[in-house]
């Protein structure tokens, strides 16, 4: 009893001063708490940042491989051949001065070119059908074709000399030796004024539309997961605790493709992703057989964790096993539940988050047979439009919490896959996408967690090209 | 602070508001940096845990609910940051001596006037793990049982350790002789 007497007696004098003491810190410590957490403001910036930047260079660099694609050389039937223009006047006398020679601009071009572009030229003279004398003075040059000559493979198939409307002389296509023909266009007065282009004798020119569309849906399982930058105990704490979610996605596509080789897919998607907290402890009254929810807190709970104990009674239903240091809170957590009204039982907690994206995805056929490969890469603006966190005890209870706090609701992310397809008929085609994605900002803005979940699905489905 | 008050600053530091920021530091600092001098070995310790404290309840406060004292919630991080520091610094994993501790002879009257500083610094010559269980359960109010949780020791080791610490302490004060309320650290209450 005195030895009681005596504890109580050393306790009480030091509780009783110590416990409401008020010691004013040293102004540093302000400085340097302010510094850490205006620094993690200070990223959002840089984030942003870096976020615009990678979606100009993105876009640049897809319209930069667009243009260049619509400024090859049309048509896979002239792809690396020369397209020549000649000066084909019918009388120097009656040719007005300079008049040709500004219809063209010339180009040198290599020397085996321009040899075949003096066999044809020559030929094209001797076959001059209607008698008119040509110059001698008809220079041999190659003229690349002015910019408003380019020929499309639907003008080129008109542009046949038979074809050439309205009444006067026409120009008979011509063999050459390298088995090229001369097709051109007649002025006016019924001279040809015009460039002359060889295109191949022999060789049908199909005609095919610069741009074909299609539509196509895929779906399937993904698994999601995101680890954490570690910059505290707790994040730390969280990337051992947690472990990824199995679920799935789909989309609807939209293809606009152009030739055989690329494409451009858009649409809306949607995906389900998330991550599973495990070793937590659900607590359930032994009475009822009920987990610890509050139905009448909404959707308020408290997920306690990283050494942030959870303090209220009555909102505490599950909570990390362990805190970051390692100590296992079962008992402490019952001691405010109530001992003997509540029994503790093994739990995950279930977090998920639900996405519909607009994508924006490039995708080059490098293998274009009945099995075709894809390479994929783009970006989608995602926008989370619900969450989720549930409890699933051990033994198969399971109860939903509420909504989660502290989610960025719009989100730019990357996409990169490889599609692999096989052709069913002419324009259906089979795929099978693996195909990963990465939030490029952080998703969730809550306490300092940054997180950049990734997703990797394996999504398969049709499309059908008109 | 008033509830309403409360939740307007804990809303505008959320928003990353500078001066809310800074007003809820003020009102809660002096307590927290007492209850660090407690935990920690010397100043320059419980600095770094206030400071490291005071982040975390920062990078956390989304998480608190309205639904409990706000100081006591900031009071726990704070005992667990100190309790993290000092097992990060391995000063409780060392193995701790169960002793059958007699207790000291005689209880003198030692309340007579101590300053809060002169408590302070015997709480501080402590070993760690003594003045870990003597902070947590003569000040805080924990149990032994939860104690033991938290130390990872068993309840007998802390008993022992609190009835070790309380020796020390007695002894300490009975060597004491100073008039009443001097040197008072800081504002006081």
């Amino acid at each position: 009893m005195e030895r009681d007497d005596r504890h109580r007696h050393v306790d009480e004098v030091f509780r009783a001063r110590l416990s409401d003491l008020n010691v004013t810190p040293p102004a540093e410590v302000w400085k340097a708490v302010e510094s850490a957490v205006s620094g993690r403001k200070k990223v959002r910036p840089l984030t942003l940042f870096r976020l615009v930047a990678a979606t100009l260079l993105l876009l640049v660099l897809t319209g930069s491989l667009w243009l260049i694609y619509l400024n090859k050389p049309s048509g896979g039937d002239l792809a690396g051949r020369p397209v020549f223009s000649d000066e084909t006047s019918v009388s120097q006398a009656e040719e007005p001065a300079g008049s040709l020679a500004q219809e063209h601009e010339t180009t040198p071009v290599a020397a085996g070119q321009a040899k075949s572009t003096g066999a044809s030229s020559l030929q094209a003279g001797k076959t001059d059908g209607d008698g008119t004398k040509m110059t001698a003075q008809r220079e041999r040059t190659t003229v690349a074709p002015a910019p408003e000559e380019r020929i499309s493979p639907l003008a080129r198939r008109s542009f046949s000399p038979l074809d050439v409307p309205g009444p006067g002389l026409r120009v008979p296509p011509v063999s050459s030796q390298e088995g090229l023909a001369y097709a051109g266009r007649l002025g006016p007065d019924n001279r040809a004024v015009s460039s002359v282009t060889l295109v191949p004798a022999e060789e049908k020119v199909e005609e095919k539309p610069l741009f074909s569309w299609g539509i196509g849906a895929t779906a399937g399982p993904l698994f999601s997961y995101r680890n954490l930058p570690v910059k505290t105990e707790y994040t730390r704490f969280l990337n051992e605790q947690e472990k990824g979610m199995l679920s799935y996605g789909g989309s609807f596509s939209f293809f606009v493709k152009r030739k055989k080789r690329l494409s451009v897919e858009t649409g809306i998607s949607y995906y389900r992703t998330g991550q599973v907290s495990t070793d937590m402890v659900a607590f359930r009254q032994i009475k009822s057989g009920n987990l610890a929810l509050l139905e009448s807190k909404g959707n308020n709970y408290l997920y306690n964790s990283g050494g942030v104990p959870g303090y209220s009674v009555e909102a505490l239903f599950i909570a990390n096993r362990r805190d970051p240091a390692g100590n296992d809170q079962t008992g402490y957590i019952l001691t405010y539940l109530g001992q003997g009204l509540y029994e503790p039982v093994d739990a995950e907690l279930q977090f998920d988050y639900q996405f519909v994206e607009v994508p924006l995805v490039l995708h080059y056929r490098v293998i274009d047979r009945a099995f075709g490969v894809n390479l994929m890469g783009g970006m989608g603006a995602s926008l989370l439009f619900d969450s989720r966190a549930s409890v699933v005890t051990a033994d198969g209870q399971h109860a939903i919490l509420g909504h989660l706090d502290g989610l960025r609701r719009s989100n730019i992310n990357s996409i990169v896959g490889v599609g692999f397809s096989y052709r069913l008929g002419n324009d259906l085609l089979f795929r099978m996408e693996p195909v990963m994605r990465y939030y490029i900002n952080p998703v969730s803005n809550n306490g300092g967690i940054e997180a950049h979940p990734f997703l990797f699905g394996v999504y398969s489905g049709m499309s059908i090209y008109f | 602070m008033l509830e309403p008050d409360l939740r307007d600053i804990i809303r505008k530091s959320l928003e990353g508001e500078r001066a809310a920021q800074k007003a809820l530091y003020d009102a809660l600092a002096g307590r927290m940096y007492a209850l660090c001098l407690r935990y920690a070995h010397d100043e320059a310790e419980a600095k770094d845990i206030l400071q490291e404290g005071f982040i975390k309840m920062f990078q956390n406060l989304g998480r608190f609910r309205f639904e409990g004292s706000f100081e006591g919630w900031v009071r726990r991080i704070m005992v667990n940051t100190a309790l993290e520091r000092l097992r990060r610094e391995d000063h409780l994993t060392a193995s701790i001596e169960e002793v059958d501790f007699q207790d000291p002879p005689g209880r003198d009257d030692v309340e007579a006037g101590l300053s809060a500083q002169d408590l302070l610094a015997m709480i501080r010559e402590l070993s760690p793990q003594y003045r870990m269980v003597f902070n947590l359960y003569a000040i805080e109010g924990y149990s032994h049982k939860e104690i033991s949780k938290m130390l990872h020791i068993s309840e007998g080791t802390s008993k022992s350790n609190l009835s070790r610490a309380r020796a020390i302490l007695q002894e300490k004060l009975k060597q004491q002789d100073k008039p009443v309320g001097r040197s008072e650290h800081g504002k006081g209450r």
